[in-house]
């Protein structure tokens, strides 16, 4: 009895370690691997718009495996060509417009005369020790011109949306368009004066949703795609269409609408980056940045942007 | 269609030919097991005399027409014993053959059987017998079918965790997966480690990579015929199979003895329940995933008389995957229960009459059903009780795709002619399509409301007829003709498509040990396998053509050599030329969210090789040794700028060995040894800087501010795979039973290969998954 429960036990022990075994065998194991030595190339950073000055950032490629941070290209020297012909040599320095972004984000190369006009078209060359020059160009789109109709307040689940009515020229050329919706800061003079006077507006952008069968149907997220559509399925000269900012976004103030028209490669650019941004299931397709630089990576591109605003009483 | 009636008429005046020629007479009939009465496809019927011979069809049945010099035939077939028949008569003959199981030696393996049977073969075919198959040394002691396949040259697998058989550099959705002559759209179990196939309840599979028959269509690369075991019609026999994670049994007999006989076998993984004391140590109570998977095989066949019988036969697999948890913040006071899983299943069905209305002619008619379904769930319920009020948000997400067949097929075949065997037949499918997106949006739950904003399902509706012929003239006995054509409609809702297909195989025996083969198909294929760049998981959509997405057409030539080197040794070399038009891929930033017909693209592919098999056949240690050499590669004008890239299975080296050696008189072992180049995948080399304050701007924080760089498609090359297998199998014969117990170690060395990449803290890491992984199996045999 004793030796049969000894080999019983035995057994168990047995199954036991097997069982641990193939359950060991199965789990997941890592590995680190090396990646292939990175050709470096400049990295071009920039969106112009209509009447606004150049402002080109330079950086340089990181291989996906470093842990080293982003260095601006401080050395380079940037030329802008302006339908083909030179126009000036874009001058680098800080920028403090940009309060959000890293240290990168406070160095760039920009143009002292040179502001982008409609339909003109802009490159850029930009030659900096140990790369390759680049070259970069993308034509400056009409403006198309947008209006705010009317505003009303709505009750939509349980929320309060500021409910904007909309109308929008439509141009006669196939284009691709971004909408943003901000709301004004006023920015007050710090005089100490009792009646202290605005002395200027900040825009603070935010997302808002639309259900529009031509603009798309968004809802208000965060993370959401970049508002793109088009004019392809306009029809008449003007397009009405409504959009609905919530109320936590809204309040007494001014409230803003820009419409961007875009470059075709600003269109590429940022429905790539659309891509990238929603692209973090494991298992769903990379995502190719589009670039228009020639011999590196990055994006030079143009667009126009009108604006209109409009006075948001209380709801 | 004009093209196919005139290539019609000129078979008949073709086989008309045959009549003009002396004539003597004709035997037909069956070759069957002596003790089973289970009919047997792919027998030999040779006549050395003459040097004449045929195949039997997949129902057993074979016509030779002989002259009055034949004296008599030799009938094999590959796990029996050789049978002479003699004849004195000459006159036309019906009969059944009955041939004797050969006991396979301990160790003895074999990939074609005698001399008669090579004669025979066709280029790129392969036949294993299921007594061959349970020797190869499989992951977990499960004997399986279509691993065994694997292991011959041109065959390869995904690899662990990956599903699909992968031919010749084409996609796992080329493969034509046949039971019983239905369509299976998804043969794996648990991800790909097993196929759906219980070697238990097979009777005979055939696989063919090239030189592909009229009579077989539908897929471009190629065709694995698995036929379900009739059930013994003598004698009651059972088979139970006790595996480290799964068991199974098998019983077949007669229900009338010599005229009705049933066939059924079950297999269930206990896989979720051995992982049970596993989980609760690692997740406590919280967490609790189950995976398992079955398969239940039926078939039932009834001899009506002499020229009829009739066979019913049912599969049903099924995967069933669940997850589900329960946490608390006890701080927020905010619980969270969530319930994920995804189930995929196989039922196929098939109702079969074979008629033999004249001793030359055979006819066999079959209705065919497959209903494949994959869906997903999700389920989240938030309950916050802040503020002493409780409030409740529940997501619940269903997903259902799949595709259901509904067919009708007709095949007769016909000896018009000594040196002719004709095949012809129609087939009708219907097919309902339920392509779907899998998408499940985890970023985004605060603000999921409308799931249909997700997931878009609509069912596409088509119809698929077809029309072949195809004659095998035996020229001289050195010199066979197999020539054939085939012809397929296909009707969308908008598109109607119809597509010729010209196949011929040409064969040269200038003496019995070596042998000359050149062949040319064209085939096409109706269907998609809509497979992303990375892993591939049964949520593979199967997507039917449609106004917009082209079917695929393929063009194959093959030119092969077989010699025997010795009276063990056996040699073949293969070389193969494939050029496919209209595969499909996913866009490059494919956004899933979209309907598939905008997210994908069509393009062409091309595969070439050579494959070389030496093959030792008999003595102490048998196996044999598998090379391949071979490149594929994919263009489409939107993808990596128009510039060819090579395919994700573009495997440049591919060496397979196979070893048996007796042990005793008790035990034999059995070793794989697989080597194959990486898989071809796209990885980002490169990150840069988004220093746009654009995002910036409208979003009001530093947003998306670092992209990762693809320079090309599939610019990276996994490490090599390769592997090591050993199994020893213990037999006895025990009083009722033959009892077989298997020990099994798979990947022995603990080879880590990867499985997929990914990221993490800025590090590229490989992930593997199965590394050195023990077995033991227990099998009784009564």
């Amino acid at each position: 009895m004793k030796n049969h429960n000894r080999s019983t036990s035995k057994n168990v022990i047995l199954m036991v370690l097997f069982i641990g075994l193939v359950i060991s065998g199965c789990q997941e194991r890592y590995h680190d691997i090396e990646l292939p030595q990175l050709k470096p190339k400049l990295v071009i950073n920039s969106i112009f718009n209509e009447g606004e000055r150049f402002r080109v950032n330079v950086s340089a490629n990181l291989g996906r495996n470093s842990t080293e941070k982003y260095t601006p290209v401080t050395n380079a020297t940037v030329n802008l060509f302006e339908n083909g012909e030179w126009v000036e040599e874009l001058i680098g320095g800080q920028d403090t417009i940009n309060i959000f972004g890293d240290t990168i984000g406070k160095w760039f190369y920009f143009s002292k005369k040179t502001l982008p006009k409609a339909g003109n078209i802009y490159r850029i060359s930009v030659e900096a020790p140990n790369y390759e020059d680049v070259i970069a160009e993308s034509k400056v789109p009409q403006k198309t011109i947008i209006h705010v109709v009317d505003t009303t307040w709505v009750n939509v689940d349980f929320e309060k949306y500021l409910r904007v009515y909309l109308e929008m020229r439509n141009p006669s050329e196939k284009n691709w368009f971004f909408l943003g919706t901000a709301y004004l800061n006023p920015i007050f003079s710090s005089s100490g004066a009792e009646d202290v006077p605005i002395i200027g507006y900040n825009k603070r952008y935010f997302t808002f949703r639309v259900n529009d069968p031509l603009i798309g149907t968004r809802e208000r997220r965060i993370k959401e795609d970049f508002p793109l559509f088009s004019n392809e399925l306009f029809s008449g000269d003007i397009y009405k269409f409504a959009i609905e900012v919530n109320q936590l976004n809204t309040d007494r103030g001014i409230f803003a609408v820009d419409l961007i028209t875009l470059s075709d490669e600003a269109y590429k650019y940022l429905q790539t980056l659309t891509d990238f941004k929603n692209n973090d299931i494991r298992y769903s397709e990379p995502v190719k940045i589009f670039s228009n630089v020639n011999n590196g990576l990055g994006i030079f591109a143009a667009m126009n942007t009108s604006c209109d605003t409009v006075w948001v009483n209380n709801y | 269609m004009k093209a196919f009636a005139f290539f019609l008429l000129i078979f008949l005046l073709w086989s008309a030919l045959g009549y003009t020629q002396n004539t003597s007479f004709t035997i037909s009939g069956y070759v069957q097991g002596n003790t089973s009465g289970e009919r047997l496809p792919g027998a030999v019927v040779y006549c050395p005399k003459t040097s004449n011979g045929t195949q039997t069809n997949p129902y057993g049945f074979f016509t030779l027409m002989l002259t009055p010099e034949s004296k008599g035939i030799e009938v094999s077939h590959i796990g029996f014993q050789t049978k002479w028949i003699e004849f004195n008569q000459t006159h036309d003959t019906s009969f059944i053959v009955g041939l004797a199981k050969r006991d396979i030696e301990i160790g003895e393996i074999i990939v074609s059987a005698q001399k008669e049977t090579k004669l025979m073969k066709r280029t790129g075919q392969h036949q294993l017998a299921p007594s061959q198959i349970e020797k190869i040394p499989m992951v977990l002691g499960e004997t399986d079918l279509m691993k065994a396949y694997q292991m011959l040259p041109g065959v390869q697998s995904g690899i662990e965790g990956t599903s699909g058989m992968v031919v010749r550099g084409s996609d796992p959705g080329q493969n034509l997966i046949l039971l019983d002559g239905v369509p299976v759209y998804n043969a794996n179990h648990l991800f790909g480690l097993f196929s759906v196939f219980d070697s238990d309840a097979i009777k005979s599979s055939t696989l063919i990579k090239g030189a592909f028959p009229a009579r077989y269509g539908g897929r471009v690369s190629s065709v694995l015929d698995v036929r379900m075991k009739e059930g013994n019609n003598q004698e009651i026999k059972g088979i139970v199979s006790i595996g480290l994670i799964s068991s199974k049994i098998m019983l077949e007999g007669p229900i009338v003895k010599g005229k009705t006989s049933f066939m059924v076998s079950a297999r269930r993984t206990y896989l979720d329940l051995l992982s049970l004391p596993y989980q609760r140590v690692l997740y406590g109570k919280n967490a609790l995933w189950k995976y398992s998977f079955q398969d239940l095989n039926f078939k039932i066949n009834h001899i009506v008389n002499s020229n009829n019988r009739l066979y019913f036969s049912i599969y049903n697999g099924s995967d069933a995957y669940s997850y589900k948890s329960k946490y608390s913040d006890t701080e927020k006071k905010i619980e969270t229960e969530e319930k994920n899983g995804f189930n995929w299943g196989n039922l196929t069905s098939t109702l079969r009459w074979n008629w033999q209305p004249g001793k030359r002619f055979f006819c066999n008619t079959t209705l065919i059903y497959s209903d494949y379904t994959f869906n997903t769930n999700k389920y989240t319920k938030v309950t916050d009780r802040l503020d002493s009020i409780n409030t409740t948000s529940v997501l619940n997400l269903k997903f259902k795709s799949g595709i259901k067949d509904f067919g009708i097929c007709v095949d007769f075949d016909y000896a018009p002619a000594q040196n002719h065997q004709l095949r012809f037949g129609a087939l009708f499918t219907y097919h309902q399509f339920f392509p779907g997106v899998n998408i499940v949006d985890f970023n985004n739950f605060g603000s999921i409301i409308k799931a249909d904003t997700i997931s878009k399902n609509h069912a596409l509706n088509n119809n698929e007829t077809a029309l072949y012929i195809e004659d095998e003239w035996t020229i001289t006995p050195q010199w066979v003709l197999q020539a054939g054509l085939r012809s397929t409609a296909f009707s969308t809702d908008k598109k109607k498509y119809l597509t010729v297909e010209p196949r011929f195989f040409l064969k040269f025996t200038p003496n019995e040990n070596n042998s000359f083969g050149l062949a040319y198909s064209r085939t096409s294929q109706n269907i998609h396998l809509l497979t992303n760049s990375s892993v591939g998981f049964p949520t593979d959509q199967w997507v039917p053509i449609t106004a917009n997405v082209k079917p695929i057409l393929a063009h194959q030539a093959n030119l092969s050599y077989n010699q025997e080197l010795s009276s063990t040794f056996n040699f073949s070399a293969e070389l193969f030329f494939k050029q496919m038009k209209n595969v499909i891929e996913y866009s490059e930033n494919a956004n899933l969210k979209k309907d598939w017909q905008d997210i994908i693209v069509q393009g062409n592919g091309t595969a070439y090789g050579a494959e070389f098999l030496l093959n030792k056949e008999k003595g102490k240690l048998t196996g044999w040794i598998a090379y391949t050499i071979s490149k594929s590669d994919r263009k489409f004008d939107e993808i990596n700028e128009g510039i060819t890239f090579p395919y994700k299975y573009d495997r440049r080296h591919d060496i397979k060995i196979v070893v048996m050696y007796p042990l005793g008189k008790r035990a034999d072992l059995g070793i794989n040894w697989v080597f194959t180049t990486g898989n071809a995948v796209t990885l980002p080399t490169e990150r840069i800087f988004s220093a746009t304050s654009f995002e910036n701007q409208f979003y009001g924080y530093d947003y998306s501010s670092e992209l990762y760089i693809y320079d090309r498609k599939n610019n990276f090359r996994m490490p090599n795979y390769h592997r090591l297998d050993v199994t020893i199998n213990f037999h006895k014969k025990l009083k009722y039973f033959n009892r077989t117990l298997s020990l099994g170690i798979y990947n022995i060395y603990a080879q880590q290969n990867a499985l997929y990449y990914d990221f993490i803290d800025g590090k590229l890491r490989s992930n593997s998954f199965v590394t050195f992984l023990p077995s033991i199996n227990y099998v009784l045999r009564y």
